[in-house]
């Protein structure tokens, strides 16, 4: 089922008209007896076939729309890669040809990324259930980047530790800093040893199930709200406390990012779509969905803002903390 | 989000440093925060949290 927020019957007929369809896929899609008009907009019950059968440029245009409304899961969060070749996102990954052949023509592009919205249409056509965990698993790979600080014998140690520590963490980073410039020749190190112990603990892995700290919904705001913080809040698990926190503990800036300063993208109807963490120069700290196969990751700013429908309005909205906030108000239970 | 001259200034020196070292994996960030390298890799979720969220088709 496709759902079209808020269309009309007349603007859906004309997005349909817009499309590169063959005659039997225009019929059915234009037949209203095909479509349930409900309060929020309109639903379309899009057939297996039809589906399949989408040109690449149809499904890359007809997706972009579907991607803009929550309610279609696969089209709002879809699988994706960041790759030139399709083929990269397959590679090694020790699949089938035949069921490699059944996902890539059903592949779309989006930016810098390659995506895949038809996971349901492609799993009850393959029969072994250990390719069609291979699949998902594959299909889950995610592009991250390694990052690593390079600091010279002549670095200026007072100004890399002012901005690794954020204000606060120096006596923490400041011991490791100070040893490296004494190695000849400098050290190479991974940022991630310069990260809050929320990041350094979380970066490059995924959620348990049942973790050791309780977690149930962790999504890019619970990331971008705990990055800074000594311990975990749970309250940000609601989305209300979430909303409360951005009002409260945070102020709007215009200057340059630094390190923990959090983006929201924002929506045409006011609510955020996504949060990330800025890090240091365009590498940002981020968790793409709430979902387990998503895990935190260091992205460079234009990947992640490449997976979202460049025919979306998202306005980036740059946050950070005031000093001394409040905390946020403890919900009733 | 503004870009300020000292910003473009950085991207232009991370771009002209990734130009001209011919690398693909490893790009040089210069910034008050220091000199990054980064390099591109690939990460999949564990066994454990593949689902399987239909049965094969009868």
């Amino acid at each position: 089922m496709w759902f079209f927020g808020d269309y009309t019957a007349s603007q859906l007929t004309t997005l349909f008209d817009g499309l590169d369809l063959t005659s039997d896929q225009r019929d059915y899609l234009t037949d209203k007896s095909n479509w349930s008009f409900i309060p929020a907009g309109i639903e379309v019950y899009a057939r297996r076939g039809l589906v399949l059968g989408l040109s690449p440029e149809t499904r890359r245009v007809l997706y972009g729309v579907l991607a803009q409304f929550e309610r279609n899961g696969s089209h709002y969060g879809p699988f994706s890669f960041r790759a030139e070749d399709p083929a990269d996102w397959f590679a090694n990954s020790g699949l089938q040809s035949e069921t490699v052949a059944r996902v890539q023509p059903l592949l779309y592009r989006r930016g810098p990324s390659w995506l895949f919205s038809d996971l349901a249409l492609v799993l009850p056509d393959i029969p072994d259930s250990a390719e069609r965990s291979l699949l998902i698993k594959t299909l889950s790979r995610t592009t991250t980047q390694l990052v690593k600080l390079r600091v010279f014998p002549d670095s200026d140690l007072a100004a890399l530790t002012a901005y690794w520590s954020g204000g606060s963490r120096a006596r923490d980073i400041d011991p490791l800093l100070r040893s490296l410039p004494k190695i000849p020749g400098g050290f190479t190190l991974d940022i991630t040893h310069l990260l809050p112990s929320f990041a350094r603990s979380r970066l490059y892995t995924y959620p348990t199930r049942d973790s050791g700290d309780g977690t149930r919904f962790v999504d890019c705001h619970w990331t971008a709200l705990n990055f800074n913080r000594p311990a975990i809040d749970h309250r940000f698990e609601q989305i209300e406390a979430v909303r409360a926190a951005y009002s409260s503990e945070y102020y709007i800036a215009d200057d340059e990012p630094v390190l923990g300063d959090i983006f929201l993208l924002m929506q045409s109807d006011g609510s955020a779509r996504h949060a990330y963490v800025h890090i240091a120069g365009d590498i940002v700290f981020t968790k793409n969905g709430a979902n387990a196969t998503s895990p935190w990751i260091l992205m460079k700013l234009a990947d992640l803002l490449g997976t979202y429908p460049s025919d979306s309005e998202l306005v980036i909205r740059h946050l950070r903390a005031r000093p001394n906030a409040p905390p946020t108000p403890l919900s009733p239970d | 989000m503004t870009t300020s001259p000292v910003s473009r200034l950085f991207l232009l020196l991370a771009l002209v440093t990734g130009l001209l070292s011919g690398q693909t994996a490893d790009i040089q960030i210069i910034g008050p925060w220091g000199q990054l390298e980064t390099t591109r890799i690939v990460i999949e979720p564990p066994d454990d949290l593949v689902q399987l969220p239909a049965p094969p088709r009868e």
